[in-house]
């Protein structure tokens, strides 16, 4: 998986000069895959003044299987508080400790995590949209809960035309699995 | 919480308004941080004329109807099925509501299955279905 400052600094090199020679490459310790999204990158952005932090990924550049690195969402009262005033949950449940001394919190908190399976490593072309979601929560949430999480490509498909990519996430909590979520989302190009 | 739960049972119903702020705090809570969602001067030159909610900022209100109704075994343990089928525009009033679907007894556990919808004044934007378990 190609890293964010690794892809960061070849596009910006690339940006640049104009030249992303294989030698260059190879000092940057890039393999030929990771120079194809580079330089693919840099080719479809071209005259365009947008900065991109980390790889543009088309639909055919995906790879079915491909698992993204994994992460840590800790589940803070900040987060918490700030996702409640968001969706306007004013529920007292969520904003009080219970008698064993736990903040329980929505268990649909879990989408703030879901985009980032993906999103916090590749970026999807711009116009691409948010389709089906599948959530199965096993367990409830509570602050303080330090999560697992990880991505991968579960499956993509063309239907009446139009691209669908499935990404598949699994989170853990202390080993075990507390959330599976599918998330479809239709990869404009 | 629903004082009686049998199929057909209608689910406590919410209201909400879509505003830039709340576009702009889910967008930063969750990374996605495109620019449809939060560049209003980008979001006027698409087809859309505006900015555009995160479909699942709006599961979020499903998930308050769900626990409205059942309480404390929606936080334990549950699914949700959800189709985002148009587009939310800021500013946008939201009507969230639903209805009890299908009751399975399975042993010891009650399976109720709910489809909730959120509706614009067009019509319905997501849809969604939800199992949660009750003790039977």
């Amino acid at each position: 998986m190609l890293i964010k400052k690794l892809f960061k600094d070849s596009y910006n090199f690339l940006k640049k000069t104009d030249n992303l020679t294989s030698s260059l490459a190879q000092l940057l310790q890039l393999n030929k895959s990771d120079f194809d999204i580079i330089s693919n990158c840099y080719h479809r952005m071209k005259g365009s003044e947008e900065e991109l932090e980390k790889p543009m990924i088309y639909f055919n550049d995906l790879n079915v299987g491909q698992t993204f690195p994994q992460f840590e969402f800790n589940i803070s009262d900040e987060i918490v508080d700030k996702y409640l005033k968001t969706v306007e949950d004013n529920n007292e449940v969520f904003k009080t400790v219970d008698d064993k001394g736990k903040r329980v919190v929505p268990s649909i908190i879990v989408s703030l995590f879901s985009f980032g399976a993906y999103k916090n490593f590749i970026e999807n072309p711009p116009g691409s949209l948010h389709a089906k979601q599948e959530y199965e929560f096993l367990e409830p949430f509570y602050v303080g809960d330090k999560l697992t999480v990880q991505g991968k490509i579960e499956d993509k498909y063309v239907k009446n035309g139009r691209n669908f990519v499935v990404v598949k996430t699994e989170a853990k909590k202390d080993n075990r699995i507390v959330l599976n979520s599918l998330m479809t989302l239709l990869w404009i190009k | 919480m629903l004082n009686v739960i049998k199929e057909g049972t209608e689910l406590p119903a919410i209201s909400k308004q879509i505003t830039q702020e709340n576009i702009n705090n889910y967008a930063e809570l969750s990374g996605a941080t495109d620019s449809i969602h939060i560049d209003p001067e980008y979001a006027a030159k698409t087809e859309f004329k505006s900015t555009l909610a995160h479909g699942l900022m709006l599961a979020g209100y499903i998930s308050e109807v769900l626990y409205e109704s059942f309480g404390e075994p929606w936080l334990s343990k549950g699914t949700m099925n959800i189709k985002f089928v148009s587009p939310v525009k800021v500013d946008e009033q939201i009507s969230t509501k639903g209805s009890i679907e299908k009751i399975q007894i399975l042993g010891k556990i009650k399976k109720v299955t709910s489809t909730i919808t959120c509706f614009n004044e067009k019509g319905p934007v997501v849809v969604a279905a939800a199992t949660v378990d009750l003790d039977n």
